[in-house]
């Protein structure tokens, strides 16, 4: 993280988390009674996006710490739980939709963690199983930079049956994690993207080899794995590249330890097409033969979608055909088009993902019943 | 502030220096006329300096009076010791008095008061008390009128080229700006069709990794645009469908291949089959109009026969033509 301001709610200025975080950080904080003088701060700069960026608010999470995946009407959601660990990433791929998300973005990072440990308390003792993931609101593993608190997160999920930790992550900070006692309840995550992508849109992340590498280390300490090609962009030649990345991931990782591949094309709200026009003019991904879909994203004329995931989900099926392939927000047409069948006669989307963390992650088959 | 009302001699002022000028140029042979008829009504403000004056407010005025051969001319005088700053704030005023300012004059207001102060917060206070507003974004954007080229200016003051359109435009490179401008001045679009189109144009541009002027010189445009028996709306309407196309390849053939594929399906006019909204949601719906038993009963017939089509099929398994 290059920080450029630092800021601590007034309230947690004695938290021995905050304590430990000011010692990694070499800039003097700030201690504010509300985020109101943080805002109106970015809100006044050239570039609020980048700014956010490079503000770190350590503060409290005074809503829910377990939300529900917020998913979209019309396209089949997964019903994931996200944990709500903190806000925005100090990375800038330039299709972010966070950066059009809070307004203004902002790195907030919770640090009563012992409330969001109750919270998980809570869904473990419920005995039914459940999918939770860090990485919605927030890359999974860039605040192990300040903060290594994925260690007792994993900690925590290993000893209870009932659910998985997803550690989503464009990251590779994994040296840390790799000797710990996990019991399989934690999915180690990449997002993965083509070599040309990753160069021109996804600033300051890790290169495709080093995830890749990294998952491989993961796998080799006996971490289940799982990768999200999300977001899919089209481009001239793009069919071949998505193709070469999934010969090189079946080259670090055995398809026997993947958990899931999920597939989503590039989609978001109109509004961020201004910002990535603004921040990154010579970037072309909001140029897309685009339409608005049923929830007032826009995406890619759904024929053309359906033609690119089938082409990677035959790759796919041609170096891993057990692994459990998905699709992020489609609907039934593009499943049955592009993947032969549809999440109902599984059950649904949940069920079927459900099944593969019981598979992977040695959940019993009795507490499948995700809600 | 004090003014002095006296009589001098229209050579010891100073008519090149434009310090404070904020007015466009204008023709000043109606002014000139009428000073001749009238006399001159409002006499000009000027500042008086150690060798001579230069003018605050009323550079027309002089100009007119210097052209019907006035010696002097009576003038309000503002003492040398009046800072740069007010008397540009006089000459605001003054003009805002008499008339209303074009956009133009807005912004060389603007970019002038801009001059005497650094800080943004003291700049917006006092662009707000000469009665410019305080928002910013719009300030911002006054403030670029001045930069763009004459002919862009033009377009403004003409009313042919809204601002945003013009700003727009003056983003792009000196090759590109002209071959706009001629399609623009050409086509007198609307506002929202001249957004419309720089948008598909820019957007085209930048995927095909061309300039924009190589995109407006597309022989495609070209034919439109050269096209004798094309009326100015017509040309407005294909010069759309064209850029449509070009920007959204895909989508548009899409399109047309539905369009020829119902086609052969030789409906009749009160039968009409619609597709899903931009072919994203699930399922095709059909309309029928009949106004007699005997009427609905032949649309039933066309509607079950249509299970039979095979470009019927081909529509509804809405596969791509890509
Ligand atoms: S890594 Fe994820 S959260 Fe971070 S900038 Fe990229 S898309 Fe956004």
């Amino acid at each position: 993280m290059q920080l450029k301001r630092f800021y601590i709610d007034f309230t947690i200025a004695e938290s021995p988390v905050v304590e430990s975080i000011r010692n990694r950080i070499s800039i003097p904080p700030t201690y504010v009674e509300s985020p109101d003088s943080i805002y109106e701060m970015l809100l006044k700069s050239d570039d609020p996006v980048s700014l956010g960026k490079k503000t770190l608010f350590l503060t409290q999470n005074r809503g829910a710490f377990i939300r529900e995946c917020p998913g979209t009407s019309h396209y089949t959601c997964c019903s994931y739980k996200i944990l709500h660990i903190g806000t925005y990433c100090s990375m800038d791929c330039a299709y972010c939709i966070l950066q059009s998300y809070f307004h203004p973005p902002l790195l907030q990072y919770f640090v009563n963690h012992n409330e969001l440990l109750d919270s998980l308390n809570g869904i473990f003792s419920r005995k039914k199983i459940a999918r939770i993931g860090t990485g919605e609101f927030t890359d999974s593993l860039i605040w192990e930079q300040i903060f290594p608190f994925s260690e007792t997160l994993i900690s925590r999920f290993s000893g209870q049956t009932y659910a998985v930790l997803e550690l989503k992550t464009k990251t590779i900070q994994i040296d840390h994690l790799l000797d710990m006692k996990h019991n399989r309840k934690t999915i180690m995550a990449w997002s993965l993207n083509t070599e040309k992508m990753i160069h021109e849109t996804e600033n300051r992340t890790a290169s495709l080899w080093a995830r890749l590498n990294a998952a491989r280390r993961c796998e080799a300490s006996g971490y289940p794995l799982a990768f999200h090609f999300d977001p899919i962009f089209i481009y001239p030649g793009c069919e071949r590249d998505y193709q070469n990345v999934i010969r090189l991931l079946f080259k670090h990782v055995s398809p026997e330890n993947v958990v899931w591949i999920s597939l989503g094309t590039f989609r978001y709200m109109p509004d961020l097409k201004w910002i990535i026009e603004r921040r990154f003019p010579r970037v072309i991904l909001p140029y897309g033969e685009f339409i608005k879909g049923m929830d007032g994203k826009m995406r890619y004329f759904k024929p053309l979608r359906i033609q690119l995931y089938k082409k990677i989900i035959a790759e796919i099926k041609k170096c891993a055909p057990d692994v459990v392939i998905y699709f992020c927000m489609e609907d039934d047409e593009v499943w049955q088009k592009a993947l032969g069948c549809s999440p109902s006669e599984f059950g649904g989307l949940p069920q079927i993902l459900d099944a593969c963390v019981s598979k992977h992650c040695g959940i019993e088959k009795t507490v499948l019943e995700s809600d | 502030m004090q003014f002095e009302a006296k009589t001098v001699s229209i050579d010891s002022i100073d008519i090149e220096d434009t310090s404070f000028k904020i007015s466009t140029p204008k023709q000043i042979d109606e002014l000139a006329h009428s000073i001749e008829r009238t006399g001159l009504l409002t006499p000009p403000i000027i500042k008086a300096l150690h060798n001579g004056y230069i003018i605050i407010s009323g550079f027309h005025r002089l100009y007119a009076c210097k052209k019907i051969g006035w010696k002097n001319i009576e003038s309000r005088i503002i003492s040398p010791d009046v800072k740069d700053v007010d008397c540009l704030k006089v000459a605001i005023l003054d003009n805002a008095y008499n008339r209303q300012m074009n956009l133009i004059e807005k912004s060389i207001v603007l970019t002038k008061l801009a001059s005497f102060y650094s800080a943004e917060d003291e700049f917006i206070t006092n662009v707000n008390e000469i009665g410019f507003g305080d928002n910013l974004n719009y300030i911002k954007k006054l403030l670029k009128l001045t930069t763009l080229i004459p002919e862009l200016q033009h377009g403004i003051l003409s009313g042919v080229t809204p601002m945003t359109i013009a700003l727009e435009i003056g983003t792009y490179d000196k090759e590109s700006m002209f071959p706009i401008l001629r399609l623009f001045e050409g086509l007198h679009p609307t506002l929202n069709q001249q957004k419309e189109i720089l948008t598909l144009i820019r957007e085209t541009s930048k995927i095909r990794n061309s300039s924009i002027e190589n995109i407006v010189k597309d022989q495609q445009i070209l034919d439109i645009m050269n096209n004798p028996d094309f009326s100015r709306v017509q040309k407005i309407k294909e010069l759309r469908v064209c850029l449509h196309k070009m920007r959204y390849p895909h989508i548009s053939r899409h399109y047309d291949r539905f369009n020829v594929l119902t086609h052969r399906l030789k409906l009749p006019e009160k039968i009409k089959l619609i597709p899903p909204e931009n072919f994203e949601d699930i399922g095709f719906s059909m309309s029928m109009k009949f106004d007699s038993l005997q009427e609905f009963e032949s649309c039933l017939k066309v509607l079950t026969s249509l299970s039979d089509s095979l470009e019927f099929k081909t529509i509804i398994s809405n596969d791509s033509a890509a």
